[in-house]
């Protein structure tokens, strides 16, 4: 049986979406990907996106994320990434996707962070 | 030990993944590190990716690899034998706007590996040809 090379799985919580996407996102894979990234922004709700088991990331699938940052801020709702690796990291700090997508250590600082940012954005006279 | 192996294959995308884990193995092999391993297989995914979007309109198309090592850098060509990549295939050197059009692809090539080039028509004759190398050791 065919192992699959890109399995993403979608957390729900009241207020953050983590999607766990582990393994491989490349041209074959990156459609995965992107029905994931649809229903978060159906669901309307801060992301995290977890790539700590992502062993494989290249540009088809940053489109995908550069396209869900601007569809999530249409909404008023943040994109984080978290743990990605070195090779991964600079990828998007070469394309400036970490300029839109904040990348951080752990889920539970991304919480943290979409926290402190979301009573930003509550704060009276925000509009 | 210098070695040269030429790989010949499809623009399927489902076996991309087989041919970049062959090209990272070789490098591992000779004594590279994980993160630059990591950096050769992002760069061999978008040559792949730009000759099945680009040279051969999202179709499968015939591809060759050939892989030389010179006893310390790694020389990576990638032939298609479809259209023109762009009017003036260059690598750029800044982060082109995404237009679409496989110029990001080629920046993060040129970013990760020590040099790289589009070669039209590629040294196997009409088609495009990138060649890139990476310092190993």
């Amino acid at each position: 049986m065919a192992v699959p090379l890109l399995h993403c799985t979608i957390e729900e919580g009241p207020e953050v979406i983590v999607l766990h996407v582990r393994g491989e996102v490349d041209l074959a894979t990156a459609p995965i990907l992107r029905s994931h990234l649809q229903r978060l922004v159906e669901a309307g709700r801060q992301v995290i996106v977890d790539l700590s088991e992502t062993s494989y990331f290249d540009m088809s699938g940053v489109r995908f994320l550069e396209q869900t940052h601007q569809l999530l801020s249409e909404r008023r709702c943040l994109l984080v990434a978290v743990s990605p690796s070195p090779v991964v990291r600079r990828l998007f700090a070469l394309v400036e996707l970490d300029r839109i997508m904040p990348l951080l250590q752990t889920t539970e600082e991304a919480r943290e962070f979409l926290q402190r940012s979301n009573s930003r954005l509550r704060e009276p006279g925000d509009g | 030990m210098a070695w040269q192996v030429t790989l010949e294959f499809v623009t399927d995308p489902a076996v991309f993944h087989v041919i970049r884990k062959t090209i990272v193995a070789a490098a591992l092999a000779e004594g590279t590190s994980a993160d630059a391993g990591g950096e050769i297989e992002v760069a061999v995914g978008e040559a792949l990716s730009n000759a099945f979007i680009h040279a051969y309109d999202r179709s499968v198309g015939p591809l060759e690899i050939d892989l030389t090592f010179d006893g310390a850098r790694l020389t990576v060509l990638v032939h298609d034998h479809g259209k023109a990549l762009t009017d003036r295939p260059t690598v750029p050197s800044t982060l082109p706007a995404p237009t679409g059009r496989g110029g990001r692809g080629l920046f993060i090539i040129g970013q990760f590996m020590d040099e790289a080039e589009v070669l039209h028509p590629g040294p196997r004759g009409p088609g495009t040809a990138i060649r890139m190398v990476k310092r190993l050791r």
